[in-house]
């Protein structure tokens, strides 16, 4: 798992997004991926595609050890109107300085209570966590599910 | 801001629109309400001071208004006079007119009502005409999701065979790599053995060399020929065709041939010979192969051929002659 990878990949998006550009490409890793599904279901974006440099898959190609370095995940850009969607994504947790907290800490951040000089969620805000089995979820359900975890990013 | 009638460039008979109920607006509250009481809101994460249902706003219906607004005064009046029985009946008049207005925009809000509610179920079905595709049952249901690609590795791992062809691709690469730097190191070796033939290592060699550079012409070594080139030099003026030519005219016939570098460059191209002009590595390796020997001898084996068919032929020709003679 690289942060700084993540921090790149969310700036890219933010960027994109900013642009009003419908699609935007980023590496395929495992982290990406779970971020990336994420703000899908938070309603950030409109599809996820595999694709590689160039373009979306047309059919589906599988990523072997030859083409990985290649591979790209296709993102969908949502708009309403002309107003961009997400607007901020943001690393919570630096290379040089995680926040790892426990499930009584999530739930103080989650219920709006500043915890660790972090500011807390936002209402329309999704803040992805890095649970223990390396699952990313967004930080409503670690909270349901008793979880602790490493704050990744937030979304707005 | 300009006041009255100077907002309607100063046109006098035109109202200003009322205040009139949007239907549009409120047709798409009630569609949204429909759907944001469906699901379950978690109570944890209301925030306060908000309902996790939305709160229904109230409408009245046009007897409700004008019972609130245009009621029938229930006063009763023993005596009215004319003035007060005019005013009565503009009330009354007036009190009409606002009801049938009232009832009649009642009308027309239900019927533009009913037509929003068409269009909304006419979107509905284009939008589930939207999402029906061609795709068979079979190929949805065996669609990859995001989550079966998490449940397994990433990146598909290699097959048996494929890592053996690769271990096998890495072993040859590595031989190849090996031999390379062998080979360079063994002609580096054998370079530098033949040049130290040419080292001067006795007081004689060197009084040879001092005489030598001497002849040249030149003490500078930046500018001299190399040694290699004072030979060729000597040996070229043993020739009988260039006995008499001096250094120089020997340079100019050899068109800058002779410049450091090239000669040597060139010899190593074509002979295979190392930059001193002797044996390379390829013609030492021949010799311990023995395929120079074989070379030679099937050169000689061909030679002794030639010789025996040029015999053959001239034999046959004199016998020709002969018989022609005859």
């Amino acid at each position: 798992m690289s942060l700084v990878n993540l921090a790149h990949v969310c700036s890219h998006i933010q960027n994109c997004s900013r642009n009003r550009v419908p699609l935007a490409a980023v590496s395929m890793t495992r982290l990406h991926l779970q971020v990336c599904a994420g703000l899908y279901k938070e309603g950030f974006l409109s599809s996820i595609q595999r694709g590689d440099a160039n373009k979306p898959d047309e059919t589906f190609i599988p990523a072997t050890p030859q083409n990985i370095a290649t591979r790209k995940l296709w993102l969908g850009l949502k708009y309403d109107g002309f107003n961009p969607v997400l607007s901020k994504l943001r690393l919570i947790s630096k290379p040089s300085h995680k926040f790892v907290l426990d499930e009584y800490q999530l739930r103080d951040l989650a219920v709006g209570k500043e915890v660790r000089k972090i500011s807390p969620l936002a209402p329309g805000e999704a803040i992805f966590v890095k649970i223990n089995n390396d699952d990313v979820v967004e930080i409503r359900e670690a909270v349901a599910k008793r979880l602790g975890g490493q704050l990744l990013c937030r979304a707005s | 801001m300009v006041k009255r009638i100077a907002k309607y460039g100063f046109k006098s008979g035109l109202l200003p629109k009322s205040r009139l109920r949007n239907i549009a607006k409120e047709f798409a509250r009630a569609e949204t309400d429909k759907t944001a009481t469906q699901g379950y809101a978690d109570p944890l994460f209301v925030p306060r001071g908000s309902a996790a249902e939305p709160i229904q706003k109230t409408t009245k219906t046009a007897d409700e208004i004008i019972n609130d607004s245009a009621k029938v005064s229930q006063k009763q009046l023993s005596h009215i006079s004319p003035e007060q029985k005019l005013k009565s009946e503009k009330a009354t008049i007036r009190r009409t007119y606002l009801s049938d207005s009232l009832r009649l925009q009642e009308l027309n809000d239900k019927e533009e009502w009913k037509k929003l509610d068409e269009m909304a179920k006419k979107e509905k079905v284009w939008r589930a005409g939207l999402l029906k595709t061609e795709d068979s049952e079979a190929t949805k249901l065996t669609l990859p999701t995001i989550n079966s690609f998490l449940n397994k590795p990433l990146v598909e791992p290699y097959t048996e065979e494929q890592r053996a062809i690769l271990k096998a691709k890495r072993e040859s690469n590595r031989i190849a790599l090996e031999t390379k730097f062998a080979e360079q190191r063994a002609r580096q070796y054998l370079d530098l053995y033949q040049r130290a033939s040419k080292f001067i290592v006795t007081e004689e060699q060197l009084e040879e060399a001092i005489e030598r550079a001497v002849m040249n012409g030149t003490s500078d070594s930046s500018k001299s020929t190399s040694f290699y080139n004072v030979d060729i030099l000597k040996s070229e003026r043993n020739n009988d065709q260039v006995k008499n030519f001096s250094n120089a005219q020997l340079v100019k016939m050899h068109g800058g041939m002779l410049t450091d570098g090239l000669v040597p460059k060139l010899t190593q191209e074509l002979v295979g010979s190392t930059d001193v002009g002797r044996p390379g590595l390829a013609e030492i390796r021949d010799v311990l192969n023995g395929n120079a020997d074989e070379y030679t001898k099937k050169v000689n084996d061909f030679k002794l051929k030639k010789i025996e068919e040029d015999k053959a032929a001239a034999k046959s020709v004199l016998d020709d002659v002969v018989s022609n003679k005859s």
